[in-house]
């Protein structure tokens, strides 16, 4: 649930991307940050191996500016997608708002993109969310690769979009489908402020 | 310049996001979207471009709606006007004016604090504009609160409002709004002098705006294309900037923004646009809710002081428990005012009834207004004031008795009503009470002069005798029938002293009923007497002639003599000191001929009244003369009464023997 702070006026949301290990989450915030004006953003904190991959996680906190008398901040994280690494992933996942589950659309990369999104209900139910519950978009990353590598949105729809959620196709390395991800997303996560009572 | 060129847009607010909220917002108020602001306040500091975010908003609203009248003024042209107008006598109509416009644009709020005759001209304002729906945009340097001198109803105005902040844009913002500007210039600024103004580092966006339009005016003059660093020393920016290199110097055309950036902006700004649009309308959701909540339950008289705290800063915690609550107490509140209405009705209009905050005190008062109210002794339902015979003698009592019911309480409290036994003081007592209770006034408590007394006298302790005053200190209305018999009784007339006293500073009504003039009442406490005789006073007089025939015509209706005037006439004609003599003066005749099996008549009438009143004698000797039904007494005499006959004669066999003898 967005955190409504009405004694410092403030809303601040929480949102994580998800996903296999290299399937493009870290790419989307750096996409991000690269567009976003100094003055919003915060210092993107990323914690990463030698080889590159995330070690922890991204975090890369948005600042809105001031609207309806809000000051309004968004937190964006990733998790490692690493399997070994699902400790880091359960405490990124705490308090989420909402979740981005990042897909690798390469076909063989199918089953790696299910073991993630199994352990993604997992660990929400770990949790007592109920995935049904939480804001969730799907985001088919990789669309820019040769078509005979990946599989087309409908296919990944067919496979993983079972619950209708929204669901975009994306190149976080050039940007396409990057901003409608995150807008996506957070259009349903500040439409909750209407539909249940903000946290105190 | 042309006009079109250079009036303000709000689309270079948009440019930059820092002021996407506010140029959204403006935007809303411009297109006349139907979002609530009320009163939107732009709030940012010097030369952050307020004024010509107000102005883009006019041109704007002008663009779409030709005819659309804009008030755009800043606080010392506001006075000036009003000033005039009250001057003339027109202040009315200047009020008007501005809550009439489609748009009222009020700039430098700042420059109020020097007014304070104006600041409640623009509370009214924004009230009644915003009944009108019709939006007020405010811009000020600073958040209103934060303003010395600043009328409090004001602040809390500008604070139920929706407030933006405006910022000085940044380098890429302020290029555009820039090549803006320069865009209508007959001699276009080379572009690279145009990024050298808007990377130069200036307070406020009116210096970078005005060094445009000197370096366009020196272009103008001028046939030698301007270069960063000419331009630059022209308008003596800070030191310290570096001008781009004159290698790197572009040809003087305006050129479209880098596609990287032009992208960026597009997409963060699409992005920024849709949460703005998104937080306002969630926000403004539960500022609605509040205010919705404010006006309905302020409008059934309650205290709302709780929700309004949740439209200003201080307020502390989430709405929507505050609003659940807020509302469970208010619905609380108002069973618990019905309740008290019926237990004590004088409890129904205090305080703490209309406050919601007070609903554990109010909760409270209830119970023990439950504890203590007994039942009370009402006035028998069967007595009516339409069923009084109206006559010469009872007329004023009548007439004071409509004017007791006009106001209850106020006038004519106590009513004092006197007169001999059977006049019909019960009857008006019992009548009144019903009436008054049919008015609303509750509960009603009628009781005897004894009643009265034996309560006091059988109060065991103090604690009975309080909780027997409360129940009493309560009533809408008290009234007792013989008062004379409280007359001589010490404790139950300093009770009554003490209920009376209460009873007449409540303005509750109270009726009392005497058979003797209080004067004349042996043992009444002077101080009651005197208490008493404060009130109104009326005597119940016998009933006069009217009021006989009215009575005899209603006791006939339905025998067989309903019809016989003659009849009525005479029975009306007998003397009677009370309506209950002529009940049985008319129960006698009646009585005598279902006796004789003969129709009632005159003439029976006379045999039975006027015989009875001659004396056993003389009645004796006049009854040869009258025709009867041969039904003769044993003893044959007439004037013995009918009961006595009748217990003579226990059963109608016994009657009939003498008969067939």
């Amino acid at each position: 649930m967005p955190l409504v702070n009405f004694t410092t006026r403030e809303i601040t949301c929480k949102l994580v991307y998800y996903g296999p290990g290299r399937c493009g989450k870290t790419t989307n915030l750096q996409y991000i940050h690269g567009r976003v004006p100094e003055n919003r953003r915060g210092s993107m904190v990323s914690l990463a191996t030698q080889s590159d991959r995330t070690l922890f996680f991204d975090f890369l906190p948005l600042e809105l500016g001031v609207i309806s008398g809000f000051t309004t901040r968004f937190q964006l994280y990733t998790v490692p997608g690493q399997v070994y690494y699902n400790a880091t992933r359960r405490l990124v996942l705490q308090g989420a708002d909402g979740v981005v589950f990042v897909l690798d659309s390469q076909a063989r990369r199918f089953d790696d993109n299910l073991e993630s999104f199994q352990n993604l209900q997992e660990n929400l139910l770990d949790q007592g969310v109920d995935i049904r519950q939480l804001p969730l978009v799907l985001q088919y990353n990789k669309q820019d690769l040769p078509g005979d590598l990946i599989l087309a949105p409908p296919e990944l729809d067919d496979a993983f979009n079972f619950r209708a959620v929204p669901s975009l196709p994306a190149d976080a390395l050039h940007g396409t489908g990057v901003f409608e991800t995150l807008r996506a997303l957070s259009g349903i996560v500040l439409q909750r402020l209407a539909t249940r009572p903000p946290a105190p | 310049m042309s006009d079109v060129l250079t009036a303000p847009d709000l689309e270079t607010f948009l440019l930059d996001p820092a002021n996407r909220a506010a140029a959204v917002a403006a935007r809303a108020v411009a297109d006349a979207s139907g979002v609530p602001y009320g009163p939107l306040v732009v709030v940012g500091p010097h030369g952050s471009g307020k004024t010509e975010l107000l102005q883009a908003i006019a041109t704007r609203l002008k663009a779409q709606h030709a005819t659309a009248s804009v008030e755009l003024m800043v606080p010392d042209v506001l006075a000036e006007r009003y000033r005039g107008a009250l001057a003339l006598g027109r202040g009315d109509a200047f009020r008007g004016t501005l809550i009439a416009a489609d748009l009222l644009l009020l700039d430098d709020l700042e420059r109020l604090v020097r007014h304070r005759d104006c600041q409640g001209l623009v509370a009214d304002l924004i009230d009644a504009r915003r009944s009108a729906g019709r939006e007020v945009v405010i811009a000020a340097d600073t958040v209103p609160s934060a303003l010395v001198g600043l009328d409090a109803r004001l602040v809390r105005r500008l604070e139920e409002g929706t407030t933006v902040s405006l910022s000085l844009p940044g380098a890429e913002a302020r290029l555009g709004i820039l090549r803006r500007r320069a865009g209508g210039s007959a001699t276009p600024l080379p572009e690279s002098v145009i990024r050298a103004i808007a990377e130069a580092e200036f307070p406020s966006m009116r210096d970078y705006t005005g060094a445009v339009a000197r370096l366009g005016a020196f272009q103008e003059a001028s046939a030698v294309p301007l270069t960063p660093r000419d331009a630059l020393l022209l308008i003596g920016a800070p030191a310290g900037l570096s001008a781009p290199e004159p290698e790197v110097e572009e040809l003087p055309v305006v050129a479209p923004p880098p596609p990287i950036a032009g992208e960026a902006e597009d997409e963060l700004g699409a992005f920024l646009t849709e949460i703005t649009a998104s937080v306002s309308e969630q926000v403004d959701r539960w500022r609605r809710r509040i205010g919705e909540a404010v006006l309905r339950w302020s409008g059934e008289g309650l205290r709302t002081r709780r929700l309004e705290l949740l439209l200003q800063d201080e307020v502390s915690g989430d709405p929507e428990p505050v609003l659940v609550g807020f509302e469970a107490d208010a619905r609380e509140i108002q069973a618990l005012a019905a309740e008290a209405a019926q237990l004590a009705p004088d409890l129904a209009g205090a305080e703490m009834f209309h406050d919601p905050d007070q609903v554990g005190a109010a909760r409270a008062m209830v119970a023990q207004a439950r504890r203590r109210s007994g039942p009370l002794s009402a006035p028998l339902a069967h007595y009516r004031l339409e069923d009084l015979a109206e006559g010469p003698g009872n007329r004023l009592a009548l007439q004071a008795a409509r004017e007791l019911l006009q106001e209850p309480g106020r006038r004519y409290s106590p009513l004092i009503v006197v007169g001999g036994s059977g006049v019909g003081k019960s009857h008006y007592l019992h009548a009144l009470g019903n009436a008054l209770a049919a008015r609303g006034i509750a509960p009603v408590a009628c009781l005897g002069g004894r009643a009265f007394v034996a309560e006091v006298l059988a109060l065991p302790d103090d604690e009975a005798l309080a909780a027997w005053r409360l129940q009493y200190r309560w009533v809408g209305a008290f009234l007792m029938d013989d008062l004379h018999l409280v007359a001589g009784e010490r404790r139950a007339q300093e009770e009554l002293l003490l209920l009376v006293g209460e009873l007449l500073e409540g303005q509750r009504q109270m009726i009392l009923a005497s058979a003797r003039p209080l004067e004349e009442l042996a043992g009444l406490d002077h101080q009651l007497l005197e208490r008493l005789l404060g009130g109104m006073v009326i005597e119940l007089p016998p009933p006069d002639r009217e009021i006989r025939l009215a009575v005899v015509k209603r006791l006939l209706a339905g025998s067989v003599a309903a019809q016989d005037a003659a009849l009525a006439d005479y029975l009306s004609s007998r003397p009677a000191e009370s309506v209950r003599a002529v009940q049985g003066i008319v129960q006698q005749v009646l009585g005598e001929a279902a006796a004789q099996r003969v129709g009632p008549s005159p003439a029976l009438a006379r045999e039975v009244l006027e015989v009875m009143e001659l004396g056993p004698s003389r009645g004796r000797r006049r009854i040869a003369g009258v025709a009867t039904s041969g039904i003769l007494s044993p003893g044959a005499s007439l004037v013995r009464g009918r009961e006595k006959m009748v217990d003579e004669w226990p059963s109608i066999a016994d009657r009939l023997i003498p008969e067939l003898r």
